[in-house]
């Protein structure tokens, strides 16, 4: 007690570390015991299911990103996970231990809303607070806990502050500082960020990966903006209709997006589809040219026989002055980034993007080739199959 | 799980037992008096019945008619026109629904009194007819303007490039649009007169009775409990037969309009000022003057305006021969009781909708519906019955205090339900999963989250609770002690005193209890939630 700047008594196992959170404890580096585990979940409205058959699993200390696009099921899961959508089979448990028949309000699970969901009736300080509240934790405790946190996430002093005076940002932030007071097991944001203007949002992505990785807080990061997984997440889970489509690394996911649903949702090229039968061993015939698949690629999902693969081509892949190479017209001249993007046109193939010099203009014609290092082999996607095959 | 879904039926068991004993069973205690007495056929084939039920009716239509006549004008201004002080014009159309009805009969007593009308309007049909315009000019107006205002003007603007003349224009798209809005109040409003009480009563006279006053007459006064019960199962056929009726029109009329904000314009050019003009000086003529005359009324004591009639209420007054107690007394009973009967009515109409908001939605309705059937019965029938079954043990309330509370209760309750169940309803379902998140239990959520942000509708619902308690006639009539009159049961019994001095006071304690109700009406319109600062 003679202690009074510090709150719980620091675990020998931490050192005491630099770095504005005194009291919030850093789990420590290596949790025994495993995290979130699920297994076979399936949640169904009205008849049809929502989640089948789901397994996805997070460590301790891991920011998993749960990417997919607008109504493959990514909120259901993460309610369902928070206890506040009800499943129709199968099972979540964290550390082992089955979460079915805990209510929402004795998880201990932190949930960030889309919407803030910030109580009107409460200041920023009272928001932050309930959760402590419920805990019954002690009032000065309370006010010192919520200080710090305001600090953390950088809303210092903003206790009195009405919610209605925050903006979009601040809201979120307070959104979040009001969920990780509680020193949740496990952080649940449901696309905390999706109404806030770019800059705003890469500001606060930043500031929530930093604070996250600073409290080794286990989160579940909701969002349909690959780039937002990208970079805030240690791994990312690929959503699909209703079920986890891949777990990988970010870079796993860019490097090797395995089929072209993933690719085509990553944004990462163009899908052609090889037609005639002349797929061998890894030569092939395009519309850009004959191409030979690097060695890394060749092997992959067999290239015997046309329909069952495809090849995505990135905007690296195309090269311009070459000497040799198909002519091929531009349009969608487009700055991305710090580099300039077009579209290039052959007769009979997909429009391709490639990177090209700031001063190209539309309709102009190029000579241009595919580079293999930017082609990637993959599997097909049963369903553009058959969409391409009604095409013809 | 489970126990989340049975909290909310349990939430609504205490006011249900409330309804149950003070409502439902009054009500069966009333149909099964006048089945049991077997003079029912007799009283209904009196030919004296007939002409009470004849007058009942002529006199309903007439009035709603004549409030139609009055009001649909005014609500056509209001609807179309945007002027500075329209939303304030709206607040104030409030007020007469709200006045007690003996204040309105007093106010009409002193209106013709003023003009030397007293002889000849006296205990005629024109009185009755006059008061229920005042009573219900404003709901016509406000509820038909609020919906005509939110009707597209394309079809109109459409039937005009088409070369309808305007008068045309209104006849053939404008009123078949708003015949759904008109038949909904219309039939309201024919409720109203159909078991309109204390200003036939007070207006009507002996000659003049509908089937209410009849009920009252023959319970009270002449103590022929099986008469009164025969009447009012006739009155409750008629409401019945009624309320079907209008609801079944109401079905087949039924237009899908995708109702727009305010379509109202600005009010410009001559013509559009005299129109407002002209409807400022009806709305202010129609409910304005009755008012003044009444006030003006209470000021006025042997030709010269003096403070005579209130000095004389603070001084006793006719205490002895008509009241058995102080006018000042009378006040401070209709305050206890208000306070008792909001109290009653706040708890079990936040209960209510407690239960109601945690629910499905059909569920949810037919809950709520079940909690509102109070209002659409009269207060006659809700008295009346009280005094029929509530007489012996368990529940011998004959001389019990608590008698007119739980009779206002019962009244004040719906307008509790009516306006904390759309707080509730506009709660955000995500702010209860983020408390619960944090770890609120349900209980729990519903204090921290539902209670606070429905306030101020629970705050506006006490407030009419309160003001409907003050102005309760009806039911009072029937349950009130003698030696515990309220203010309106007060000014009625001054009202019913010979000589110039009962007259003036009740004028006095008339425009007290105006002032009491519009300050209850003006405290709804202030309170607001409590700021947020329990850190």
């Amino acid at each position: 007690m003679n202690e009074p700047t510090t709150g719980p008594a620091p675990s020998p196992l931490e050192p005491p570390e630099p770095g504005p959170p005194s009291s919030f404890r850093r789990r420590p580096e290596s949790s025994p015991g495993e995290g979130l585990t699920i297994r076979d979940l399936t949640v169904s409205l009205g008849g049809s299911d929502l989640l089948a058959d789901l397994d996805l699993s997070v460590r301790r200390g891991e920011i998993l990103a749960l990417l997919g696009p607008s109504g493959c099921g990514k909120t259901t899961l993460l309610r369902t996970i928070a206890g506040l959508q009800a499943p129709a089979g199968g099972s979540v448990s964290w550390a082992g231990e089955d979460q079915r028949s805990v209510p929402a309000h004795r998880r201990r699970f932190g949930l960030v809303f889309q919407d803030h969901a910030l109580l009107p009736h409460r200041n920023v300080g009272a928001n932050v607070a309930f959760g402590l509240r419920m805990q019954k934790i002690p009032a000065p405790e309370r006010r010192r806990r919520v200080a710090e946190m305001l600090h953390m996430v950088g809303l210092e002093g903003y206790e009195r502050r009405s919610v209605a005076t925050l903006s979009g940002g601040e809201a979120q932030r307070v959104a979040l500082a009001r969920a990780l007071v509680t020193e949740p097991k496990l952080l649940l944001a449901d696309e905390p960020f999706a109404a806030l203007d770019r800059p705003l949002h890469d500001r606060l992505l930043a500031d929530v990966r930093r604070i996250l990785t600073e409290l080794r807080q286990t989160a579940i990061h909701v969002t349909h903006d690959h780039t937002e997984a990208f970079a805030i997440a240690d791994r990312v889970a690929l959503m699909r209709d209703g079920r986890i489509h891949r777990t990988a690394t970010p870079q796993q996911l860019r490097d090797d997006p395995q089929d072209a649903w993933t690719a085509t949702f990553l944004g990462l090229g163009t899908i052609w589809y090889p037609t005639g039968g002349a797929a061998t061993t890894g030569e092939l015939d395009t519309p850009w040219g004959p191409l030979t698949l690097p060695p890394s690629t060749a092997g992959k999902p067999t290239a015997s026989s046309s329909g069952d693969f495809c090849l995505l081509i990135r905007p690296e892949a195309v090269r311009l002055h070459r000497p040799a190479g198909v002519s091929a017209t531009v349009s969608d001249v487009r700055v991305a980034g710090d580099r300039t993007i077009a579209t290039f046109h052959v007769p009979a193939a997909p429009p391709v993007d490639g990177y090209v010099a700031a001063g190209a203009t539309p309709g102009q014609t190029s000579t241009i080739s595919l580079d293999p290092s930017g082609v990637t082999m993959l599997r097909s996607d049963a369903a553009q199959l058959s969409v391409r095959f009604v095409h013809e | 799980m489970r126990s989340r879904r049975l909290a909310p039926a349990a939430l609504a068991a205490l006011p249900a037992a409330f309804i149950g004993i003070f409502f439902l069973y009054p009500l069966v205690g009333v149909l099964v008096r006048s089945f049991d007495a077997g003079t029912l056929l007799a009283t209904w084939r009196n030919p004296i019945t007939a002409d009470v039920l004849w007058f009942t009716t002529w006199q309903a239509f007439a009035s709603t008619g004549l409030c139609l006549v009055v009001a649909l004008p005014t609500a056509a201004v209001l609807a179309r026109l945007r002027f500075r002080g329209r939303r304030l014009v709206h607040a104030l159309l409030v007020v007469p629904f709200v006045l007690p009805t003996v204040v309105v009969a007093a106010a009409f007593l002193s209106l013709m009194d003023r003009f030397g009308l007293a002889d000849r309007f006296h205990h005629t049909v024109w009185a009755i007819l006059a008061a229920h315009v005042f009573f219900n000019y404003a709901v016509i107006a406000r509820s038909v303007a609020a919906y005509w205002s939110q009707l597209d003007p394309a079809p109109e603007q459409a039937a005009a490039v088409l070369g309808a003349s305007p008068l045309r224009v209104f006849g053939a798209v404008t009123l078949p649009r708003l015949a759904p809005a008109i038949g909904a109040v219309s039939a309201i409003v024919f409720l109203f007169n159909f078991t309109s009480f204390g200003v036939i009563l007070i207006l009507g006279g002996p000659r003049r009775a509908t089937l209410d006053t009849e009920i009252w007459r023959f319970a009270v006064q002449r103590l022929e409990f099986d008469t009164a019960a025969a009447l009012a199962l006739l009155q409750l056929l008629c409401v019945l037969v009624l309320v079907v009726g209008a609801t079944l029109w109401q079905r087949r009329r039924h237009i899908a309009e995708r109702l727009r904000t305010d379509t109202a314009r600005r009010v410009r050019g001559s013509a559009d000022r005299v129109l407002l003009a002209g409807t400022l000086g009806v709305a202010a003529a129609v409910v304005g003057l009755p008012l003044a005359m009444l006030v003006e009324r209470s000021l006025r004591s042997g030709g010269t305006y003096t403070l005579e009639n209130y000095r004389r209420l603070g001084q006793g007054g006719e205490r002895l021969q008509a009241l058995f107690v102080s006018p000042l007394a009378a006040i401070r009973h209709s305050l206890e009781f208000a306070a008792t009967a909001t109290a009653i009515a706040t708890v079990g109409g936040l209960l209510v909708a407690l239960a109601v908001s945690g629910r499905r939605k059909r569920g949810a309705a037919a809950l709520e519906g079940a909690f509102l059937v109070p209002l659409g019965t009269s207060a006659v029938i809700l008295g009346f019955g009280m005094l029929l079954v509530l007489d012996r043990p368990p529940l011998d309330l004959r001389l019990s205090w608590w008698l007119v509370p739980i009779a206002h209760a019962l009244i004040g309750m719906p307008f509790v339900i009516r306006s904390v169940t759309p707080a509730l309803a506009a709660v955000s379902p995500r702010l209860r999963e983020a408390a619960a998140v944090l770890g609120a239990r349900p209980a729990r959520v519903r204090r921290e989250v539902d209670l606070p942000l429905a306030l101020r509708g629970l705050a506006v619902g006490a407030g009419f609770a309160f003001a409907v308690s003050l102005g309760e006639f009806g039911a009072t009539a029937f349950v009130v002690r003698p030696e515990r009159p309220t203010v309106p049961i007060a000014i009625f019994r001054l009202l019913g005193r010979p000589g110039e001095a009962a007259f003036g006071q009740a004028m006095a304690m008339s425009v007290i209890l105006l002032v009491m109700t519009a300050m209850a009406v003006l405290a709804i319109d202030r309170l607001r939630p409590a700021g947020a600062a329990d850190f």
